[in-house]
C-alpha cells in the first residue's frame, strides 16, 4: 500500500465517521446535564438509591412560577394569560393558575368511612388525658362563633372531632393562601399569584428542556404583553439543568474557538507555512470526531463536563502532529515521509503511552463522569498518535524549501541558553529554590468536597428559586427519611413513630414541616386506638349520649342516630384507598418509591432550621434511615480526592517503569523530575491563590503527570536538529496550555480546578523540561 | 355637557358610598382597645332551639380579638395572626390553624376583620356595603373567594360608634346573631386578657 492510498483510506474513515456523527447528532446533542449521572451510586443501600433517582424525577418535574403586581386583578389576569399560552405551547403540562373548585364531597368519601378512628393530636390527648368532659365538647362546639362550621353538620360531628381531624390534614402553603381557586399573597403593596406545573418529560432530556423552556417564555411574552408592570420568577429543576447545558455550550465554543485560533497563530508564527495547522487540525479533529463517535455510540450521551473537556483535548492531540511537522522542518531537503515517521514513532509511542497510562488510571475510578472524560481522552489520543503514522505521511511527501538551521535557530539557542543554565549544581539548587518556595503555597491548600461544584447554578435563577421558597414554604430540602417495613401498616407504623418525633422538633423550632403518608393514612393500630378511645369516653353509654345530647337541644331523632353512625363507620382507611383518591395526588411519590414490591415511604422535610437535630430523629428507630445525597455525594468527592496522593505516586511510579524499560533507571528518573516539580508548583499555586483542593483538581494532576512528561521525552529522544526539538516542545506545551489553560475560565468550578490544575503543571513541566537532558551526552 | 356631568355623577355616587364605609370603618378602629358585653344567638338546624350563650369580648388593635365565653360553658377564644387560641374551662390551652389556608385560620383572619373594622383585610376577602349615616348604620359583607362562599352566605353588621349586631348566616341555613352592649374604651388589654393572646 502506498503512502497516498493509506493516507486516502484513513480520510475516508473521517468522512464516515463524521457523517454518522452528524446523523447521530442531527437530532441534538445527547448532552447529559443531570450530576446524579455522572456520580456513581453513593447509597450503601441499592434501593435508597433508587428512590433517590425516582423522587428526584418526580420533585424535580415541577416548576413553580410566580405573578406579582400592584393590582390583585391585574396580578390574576397576567397568571391566568401566562398559564394559557404555556398550556398551549406545549412541553409543560397541568399549568393552572387556578385550581378547578375542589369537590368538598372528596374528603367526606376518603375518610367517612372510618371517622371516629381519626383524630387530631389535641382531641387523642384529650381524650386519653381522663379530663375530656362529654359535655363541656358539646357546649364549646355548640357556642363558639367559629364552631361547626366546615366539615360536617354539627348533629354528625356534635363534637368536631371530624373537623379538626380534616384541619390538621390541610396542606400549607407558606405565606399564601387559597382564595378562589388562587394560591395568592397580598404584601408590601403588591399581589402575588402562584402557577404551578409540570415537565412534560425527562428534564434533563435536550428536547425536553428546550420545549419546557420556551414554553415559559412564550408565556411570559404574553403575560408581560398583557399586563404590563408584572413581575415573574421562575423556578424549577429544568431551567436550572437548561441554563447548566447553555453554560457548557458556550464553554465549550469559547474554548474551541479560542483553541483553535491560538494554535493556528502559535503555528503559523513558528513554520511560516499554513500545511502544518491544517495537518495538526486534521489529526487532533480526526482523534476528538472518533472520541466523541465512540461515546455517542457507547454511553449514548455525553456529560457536559465531557464535552467541555472534549474541546479543551485538541491542544494535546496536536502535539504528535506537531512533532511530525517539526521533522519535516528540521529535514530539510533530505526529507522523505518513511524516514519522518521513523524518526518520531519512538518519542510518539512514549510519550502517547505515559499519557494513556495517566488516562487509564482515571477510567478505572467507579465514578462515571470521570471514566466518560478519560475513554474520550484514550479513543481520542490513540487515533490522533495512528493519524501521525498513517494519515500525515501521505499529504507531506514534498521536503521543506526552507533552510533548517535558519527557521529552528531560535529555538536551538533558547534550549541551549536554558538548559546551560538548569545545569549540574545549579540546577540542584533552583529546584531547592522552587520547592522552599512551594512550602508555603502547599500548607495553605484547604480541600473542598461540596456538591455545589458540579452543577453551576446561575445566580440570577437561584434568587429567583429563593424568593419562591421563602413566599411558599415549598422549601424542600436535598434529604428525606425513607422508612421500609415489612408490610404497609408496619412501614406506616415505623414513620408514625418517625413523625411524632418530627411533630417535637417542629414545635420547637428545629423544623418548619414535613410531608407523610401515615399523616393522611394513619397506621390501622392507631385508628382502632382513637376510635376505642372515642367508644371508650362517648358511647359507652349510649342511653345518657342520647340525653345529654336531647338536653342541649339537639332533635331526638339525631341524637339517636350518632350510635348507629358509629357503629357503621368502622372500616379503618387504607392507603390504597388514599391512593385512589384525588387527594393524594400531590403526595402520591412518598409512597412506594421503590417501586410496588417494596413496602416503603418516604418522609421529606420542609425548612431545617436545625440539620444536626432533625438528622437525630430517627435514632433507635427501627427499618427508618436518613438519605441525604447532598452529604453522601461531597463524602465520596472526598474521599476519592484524598486518595490522590497515594493515587499520584502509584502513577508516577508506574510512568518510571515504562521510562526505565527505555532509558535505564538513572535517566528515566532525570525525564520524570520535570513533571514532578510541575506538579509541586501547580500545587502551591493552587494554595497561594486559595483555590480549593477537589477532585477535580486532583484529576488534572494526574493527567498533567501524562501530559507534562511528555515534553521530557521529547527532549530526551529528540529529533534531527536541537532546535527542531526544542521548537516542537515549545509548541506542544503551548498549544496544551491553550486548550486546557482555556478551561480555567470555564463557568463550571469542576473545570475550572481542572484547567488551572493542568495548565499549572504543564507550564512548570516546560519550565524544568531541560533537566530530563541531564546526564546526557551533547 | 349633559353626558359629562352624568360620568360625574357615576363616578361620584360608588365614591361617596365607599366613603360611609370607610368613614365608619375608621371610626370604628380608633380605639387601640374596646370592651363589651355580648350575647350569642345560634341556630344550628336539627337542633330543637336556638343556643344561647354569654360572655365578653376584648378587641385588641395590636393583638387581635379575645372571645371569653361564660355561660352555659367557660371558654376563651383567642383570634389572632397566628390562629385560633383556645383556653378551655380546665385551663387546658390550645392552637388551633396555625397551618395558613386551614378555615380555622381563615376564620380567625375574617373575626379580626370584622370585630377589629380592618378596612383593608374586610375588602379583600367581602364585598361590602354600607346604608345609614355614620351614627346609625348597617353594613352587608358578602364573600368574594369561592373557597369561603361554599360555608358563609352573608354576614350583616349594624351598629353606631361602636359595632352593636353581628348576624352570620351560613349557607347550611345556621345562623348565628351577636349582640353588644356596655361598651368601654381602654389604652390595652389587662394582664389577664395578655395572658389569653399568648400563644401557648
Amino acid at each position: 500500500m502506498t503512502l497516498r492510498t493509506r493516507s486516502w483510506l484513513f480520510l475516508a474513515a473521517i468522512g464516515v465517521a463524521a457523517a454518522l456523527l452528524a446523523g447521530l447528532l442531527s437530532r441534538g446533542v445527547p448532552l447529559q446535564t443531570n450530576v446524579l449521572a455522572m456520580l456513581p451510586a453513593t447509597e450503601r443501600d441499592p434501593v435508597a438509591e433508587k428512590v433517590v433517582a425516582a423522587l428526584s424525577d418526580a420533585i424535580g418535574r415541577r416548576v413553580l412560577f410566580l405573578f406579582s403586581h400592584a393590582e390583585e386583578s391585574r396580578a390574576k389576569a397576567a397568571a391566568e394569560r401566562f398559564a394559557a399560552e404555556a398550556r398551549s405551547a406545549g412541553g409543560l403540562r397541568g399549568v393552572t393558575a387556578r385550581l378547578p373548585e375542589p369537590d368538598p364531597k372528596l374528603l367526606h368519601n376518603l375518610y367517612a368511612v372510618n371517622r371516629f378512628g381519626l383524630l387530631a393530636e389535641s382531641d387523642r390527648e384529650a381524650l386519653a388525658s381522663g379530663r375530656w368532659r362529654l359535655r363541656d365538647t358539646l357546649l364549646q362546639q355548640l357556642v363558639s362563633p367559629v364552631g361547626g362550621f366546615a366539615g360536617l353538620p354539627l348533629s354528625q360531628d356534635p363534637f368536631g372531632f371530624f373537623g379538626r381531624w380534616v384541619a390538621s390534614i390541610a396542606p400549607s402553603a407558606g405565606t399564601m393562601r387559597f382564595e378562589d381557586g388562587y394560591l395568592i399573597s397580598r404584601e408590601a403593596g403588591r399581589t402575588r399569584v402562584l402557577v404551578f406545573g409540570e415537565v412534560d418529560g425527562d428534564v434533563y432530556d435536550n428536547a425536553v428542556q428546550t420545549r419546557a423552556v420556551a414554553a415559559y417564555e412564550r408565556g411570559a411574552r404574553a403575560a408581560l404583553a398583557a399586563e404590563p408592570g408584572s413581575e415573574i420568577l421562575r423556578t424549577g429543576t429544568v431551567f436550572f439543568a437548561a441554563s447548566a447545558r447553555a453554560a457548557a455550550m458556550s464553554d465549550m465554543d469559547r474554548i474551541a474557538v479560542g483553541s483553535i485560533v491560538g494554535i493556528a497563530l502559535v503555528m503559523l508564527a513558528a513554520f511560516r507555512s499554513l500545511r502544518p495547522i491544517a495537518l495538526g487540525l486534521l489529526s487532533a479533529g480526526a482523534g476528538i470526531l472518533a472520541a466523541t463517535l465512540a461515546l455517542v455510540l457507547v454511553d449514548g450521551e455525553l456529560h457536559l463536563v465531557t464535552l467541555a473537556f472534549g474541546a479543551s483535548l485538541i491542544g494535546e492531540a496536536i502535539d504528535y502532529a506537531i512533532l511530525f511537522c517539526a521533522a519535516h522542518l528540521a529535514a530539510g531537503s533530505r526529507w522523505t515521509p518513511e524516514a519522518g515517521v521513523k524518526q518520531v514513532r519512538p518519542a510518539l509511542t512514549v510519550a502517547v503511552a505515559t499519557s494513556l497510562l495517566a488516562y487509564a488510571l482515571l477510567g478505572l475510578l467507579p465514578f462515571p463522569g470521570i471514566s466518560q472524560v478519560a475513554r474520550f481522552a484514550l479513543v481520542g489520543l490513540v487515533v490522533a498518535y495512528l493519524s501521525v503514522q498513517w494519515l500525515l505521511p501521505g499529504l507531506l511527501q514534498r521536503p521543506s524549501r526552507r533552510d533548517p538551521l535558519v527557521v529552528t535557530g531560535w529555538a536551538a539557542r533558547l534550549l541551549e541558553r536554558w538548559s546551560g543554565f538548569l545545569s549540574g549544581k545549579r540546577a540542584v539548587a533552583v529546584a531547592a529554590l522552587v520547592l522552599f518556595a512551594c512550602i508555603p503555597g502547599w500548607l495553605a491548600l484547604q480541600p473542598n468536597d461540596d456538591v455545589r461544584l458540579l452543577v453551576p447554578r446561575q445566580p440570577e435563577l437561584a434568587l429567583q428559586d429563593a424568593a419562591i421558597r421563602a413566599m411558599t414554604g415549598f422549601d424542600a430540602g436535598t434529604r428525606f427519611f425513607l422508612v421500609r417495613g415489612a408490610s404497609d401498616d408496619e412501614v406506616l407504623e415505623r414513620e408514625a413513630a418517625l413523625t411524632r418525633r418530627l411533630r417535637e422538633l417542629e414545635s420547637a423550632g428545629a423544623l418548619t414541616g414535613h410531608q407523610a403518608v401515615s399523616d393522611f393514612v394513619p397506621p390501622r393500630a392507631a385508628q382502632e386506638a382513637n376510635r376505642a378511645l372515642v367508644r371508650k369516653h362517648v358511647f359507652a353509654d349510649r342511653d345518657a349520649l342520647a340525653r345529654t345530647l336531647i338536653d342541649v337541644g339537639f332533635r331526638p331523632e339525631a341524637a339517636k342516630a350518632l350510635p348507629g353512625e358509629f357503629d357503621r363507620a368502622a372500616k379503618p382507611v387504607t392507603v390504597a384507598d388514599w391512593l385512589a383518591s384525588p387527594l393524594s395526588t400531590p403526595f402520591r411519590h412518598l409512597w412506594a418509591p421503590a417501586g410496588d414490591a417494596v413496602p416503603a415511604s418516604v418522609v421529606t422535610l420542609v425548612g431545617e432550621r436545625e440539620p444536626a437535630r432533625v438528622a437525630q430523629a430517627h435514632a433507635a428507630l427501627d427499618g427508618v434511615i436518613l438519605v441525604d445525597k447532598a452529604t453522601s455525594v461531597s463524602l465520596l468527592l472526598g474521599k476519592y480526592r484524598a486518595w490522590a496522593g497515594p493515587g499520584l505516586a502509584a502513577a508516577a511510579l508506574m510512568m518510571l517503569i515504562v521510562l526505565a524499560l527505555r532509558y535505564g533507571a538513572r535517566p528515566a528518573l532525570a525525564v520524570l523530575v520535570p513533571v514532578l516539580l510541575g506538579e509541586a508548583l501547580s500545587l502551591a499555586a493552587f494554595g497561594y491563590a486559595g483555590v480549593p483542593v477537589t477532585l477535580f483538581g486532583v484529576v488534572g494532576w494526574t493527567l498533567g503527570l501524562g501530559i507534562g512528561v511528555n515534553y521530557s521525552i521529547f527532549l530526551r529522544e529528540g529529533i534531527e536538529r536541537p532546535g527542531a526539538t526544542a521548537m516542537a516542545v515549545l509548541l506542544s506545551a503551548c498549544t496544551t496550555l491553550l486548550g486546557f489553560g482555556l478551561l480555567a475560565f470555564s463557568g463550571v468550578p469542576a473545570l475550572r480546578h481542572f484547567g488551572l490544575a493542568l495548565a499549572a503543571t504543564i507550564a512548570g513541566s516546560l519550565l524544568f523540561a531541560p533537566l530530563a537532558l541531564s546526564g546526557r551526552k551533547t | 355637557m349633559r353626558s359629562a356631568a352624568l360620568l360625574l355623577l357615576a363616578l361620584a355616587l360608588p365614591a361617596q358610598a365607599d366613603d360611609l364605609l370607610g368613614n365608619i370603618l375608621k371610626r370604628l378602629a380608633e380605639p387601640p382597645v374596646v370592651r363589651a358585653q355580648f350575647v350569642q344567638e345560634r341556630l344550628i338546624s336539627d337542633m330543637t332551639r336556638p343556643t344561647l350563650s354569654r360572655g365578653r369580648i376584648t378587641v385588641s388593635r395590636q393583638d387581635g380579638v379575645l372571645w371569653q365565653i361564660e355561660s352555659p360553658v367557660k371558654l376563651a377564644l383567642a383570634f389572632t395572626p397566628k390562629g385560633i387560641i383556645e383556653t378551655g374551662a380546665d385551663g387546658v390551652r390550645r392552637l388551633r390553624g396555625q397551618r395558613r389556608g386551614a378555615v380555622e385560620t381563615e376564620l380567625a383572619r375574617i373575626m379580626q376583620g370584622i370585630l377589629g373594622a380592618d378596612e383593608e383585610s374586610l375588602k379583600a376577602t367581602f364585598d361590602a356595603s354600607a346604608q345609614g349615616s355614620l351614627e346609625r348604620w348597617t353594613m352587608r359583607l358578602q364573600p368574594k373567594a369561592r373557597e369561603m362562599a361554599r360555608f358563609l352566605r352573608e354576614v350583616r353588621l349594624a351598629g353606631g360608634r361602636h359595632l352593636e349586631a353581628i348576624e352570620i348566616e351560613e349557607t347550611s341555613g345556621n345562623s348565628t346573631t351577636i349582640r353588644l352592649r356596655q361598651f368601654a374604651i381602654a389604652d390595652k388589654p389587662d394582664a389577664e386578657e395578655l395572658a389569653l393572646f399568648k400563644a401557648p
